[in-house]
């Protein structure tokens, strides 16, 4: 880092007190223009660390964990299957909590962050479903069933969607903004009912947890292969958004 | 998918994980493109393709 420049520096009557000073710059990151130069020193770190714990977890997954006893190779499919899946609940999370903050605070940062990331966890249960299906087939015999995951990976889906179709379709970003919130909060809501509603009727499914509960039974290659393939998915996806991002902030004039 | 699966012994059902694979990588890498290829776009409309990256 260089020597800072006038506009990183606190104004006069902050810069003694080390508190003030501090969160005037730590606000610097929270507009568009700071987070336009963090996220774009960041970008190539999350990078690495996805390359690397990817490739780690795969060689652990592949060459170190032992086969399944019930499923044979196949089983090996968790190791992308889980952390899509567990990252397109947790992003889904994540855009409608900084949709909601940007609908409610009117800052324009915390609604680029949805709009940035909602495309990633659109991927991610693309992923999830067809690893899904394809994984379903040999060992149950059937691409599609509707139970419980495979039921809101389908919403949740729709919900992405709608979300990015409905920002596209209105043309002032301010606006557009506060309506995919509204769809973003309400689609958390539906996604909870279907969720505890499908549960209730008893479905099942060898979903996330259940292969996180296997994971844990077949011991520590297993787990360590699927905690670096998890941590892989969440640097890459912090990565792509922060990438995106950016050009979202260029597009509305932040950094220009 | 069943040569590559045979190639590497992943045994009856190894197309089946190529396969699953393969749809993950392709995906993860049509989003790098699209977003280099946005970048590429807005940069160009903005004039700034080639530019140093940063604030101005």
């Amino acid at each position: 880092m260089g020597t800072s420049s006038p506009a990183t520096m606190p104004p006069a009557h902050l810069a003694d007190v080390p508190l003030a000073a501090t969160m005037h710059a730590w606000g610097r990151f929270t507009t568009p223009e700071g987070f336009y130069a963090i996220a774009g020193r960041l970008i190539p770190w999350f990078t690495l660390a996805a390359t690397l714990l990817g490739a780690a977890g795969l060689y652990v997954g592949f060459a170190i964990a032992p086969v399944d006893p019930r499923q044979g190779e196949v089983h090996r499919i968790a190791y992308l299957h889980v952390p899509a899946m567990a990252m397109s609940l947790f992003l889904y999370v994540i855009v409608a909590s900084w949709a909601a903050l940007g609908a409610a605070s009117g800052r324009r940062l915390p609604a680029m962050m949805a709009l940035a990331l909602a495309p990633t966890g659109a991927v991610c249960t693309f992923i999830a479903l067809w690893t899904g299906a394809i994984w379903g087939k040999p060992t149950g015999g059937a691409w599609w069933e509707w139970d419980t995951a495979q039921s809101a990976e389908l919403l949740l889906f729709a919900l992405y969607f709608g979300f990015l179709a409905l920002h596209a379709a209105i043309d002032d970003p301010r606006r557009a903004d506060r309506a995919s919130a509204l769809l973003a909060a309400g689609g958390l809501v539906a996604l909870a009912a279907t969720y505890g509603l499908l549960r209730g009727r008893g479905a099942e499914y060898q979903d996330g947890l259940a292969a996180l509960a296997a994971a844990l039974e077949a011991g520590a290659p297993t787990l360590a292969g699927m905690a670096m393939t998890a941590g892989a998915m969440w640097m890459y996806a912090f990565a792509i958004s922060f990438a995106r991002v950016r050009c979202v902030i260029l597009e509305r004039g932040g950094a220009a | 998918m069943s040569a590559l699966a045979d190639l590497l012994s992943l045994g009856s059902h190894g197309a089946y994980l190529v396969g699953a694979y393969a749809v993950g990588a392709l995906a993860l890498a049509a989003e790098c493109v699209e977003v280099a290829l946005r970048r590429r776009s807005v940069l160009a409309h903005l004039g700034r393709l080639g530019a140093p990256d940063g604030v101005e």
